[in-house]
């Protein structure tokens, strides 16, 4: 039993995720008249985008020290 | 209320499915060897974190926030019907919250409003103080001021002292707290003016304030809590006594407040 995703596969799949939730979240701080009828914490969202950019940049950095 | 309840419980339980299947398809992923249904699991589980973490807690309908402040409005209208000292509200500005002060004079840095006819003869310092709510040498009393929640909040939200920024910064942040962080109103803008500055919100959350029907002399005097906010937020910034000039109610639930200086 072994996870089927390598460093590669979740380094894409963080940086697909971070890109949306960078965004969206983006788009809720620009329009303040739209995002009131939103029932979501923006600042929290915020915090999970740059949480998986912040991941995204983890994996190039391990897969840099791996190459090296 | 009711709706927003059924929102929130319909994106607790979807969350929730999110996530079990999830965490379902990459134990499947595992056992099978499945990078396509890896993939799967991981974004259903991780979206589903995500729509559980970011719903709201607290959420209260406007209408609620409006019926729990006319109660404070209706008292300060019966304190001016009844004490007769004239129908003008003087903000004070309040004290700096780092500034050392001795505990006989830690009210001064509650956001404060002096009612009185006029502000010929400033209300004592001592008075303010002592947390007098008569003041024995002027004709007038003191109240806290009815914004004094929200400027706290904004404080709190920026982690910021307004007594600490100029009135020109003032005019960039608050209205920017009050629409993005607060959500008080859709649109906000204030902008200085020669001896004075110039409000407008659109979308306002009090607005039942300015209709004829519930109008209280107190909100005529102070405004709604938001603007009452704003009033004590200029106060505080410029050190200068604030006075509600002029509010009017436009379309869209707007309300355009014109603040003058003492």
């Amino acid at each position: 039993m072994i996870f089927p995703l390598s460093i590669s596969d979740i380094s894409l799949w963080l940086a697909v995720v971070s890109i949306i939730l960078l965004i969206t979240s983006e788009l809720l701080y620009a329009s303040p008249d739209y995002a009131s009828h939103i029932v979501l914490d923006k600042c929290l969202l915020r915090l999970i985008a740059v949480g998986c950019g912040l991941g995204f940049l983890v994996t190039v950095l391990m897969r840099v020290v791996g190459m090296v | 209320m009711s709706s927003t309840s059924r929102k929130s419980n319909v994106a607790l339980q979807l969350a929730g499915v999110f996530l079990v299947l999830g965490i379902l398809l990459l134990a499947l992923s595992m056992f099978l060897e499945m990078q396509v249904a890896a993939f799967i699991g991981l974004s259903l589980t991780f979206w589903g974190a995500v729509l559980a973490l970011t719903r709201r807690s607290k959420f209260v309908e406007s209408e609620l926030l409006d019926s729990t402040a006319r109660s404070a409005y209706s008292t300060i209208d019966r304190m001016i019907t009844d004490l007769n000292y004239g129908a003008q509200g003087f903000y004070i500005p309040a004290y700096p919250g780092d500034v050392a002060l001795p505990n006989y004079l830690t009210n001064l840095r509650e956001p404060a409003v002096y009612i009185s006819s006029s502000f010929d003869v400033p209300p004592s310092i001592d008075e303010l103080a002592s947390g007098k709510f008569i003041s024995s040498q002027t004709r007038g009393f003191f109240i806290s001021s009815p914004g004094s929640g929200i400027l706290s909040q904004v404080e709190k939200q920026l982690n910021l002292d307004l007594s600490k920024v100029t009135t020109a910064e003032l005019c960039e942040i608050l209205p920017k707290s009050l629409t993005e962080y607060l959500n008080l109103a859709r649109k906000a803008d204030l902008l200085l003016e020669s001896n004075g500055a110039n409000f407008k919100a659109v979308g306002i959350i009090y607005d039942s304030f300015y209709v004829a029907r519930s109008k209280f002399k107190s909100a005529n005097m102070l405004g709604c809590p938001v603007v009452s906010a704003v009033a004590s937020a200029l106060a505080k910034s410029s050190g200068k006594t604030v006075v509600v000039k002029e509010q009017e109610l436009l379309p869209e639930n707007s309300v355009n407040v014109t603040f003058s200086f003492v």
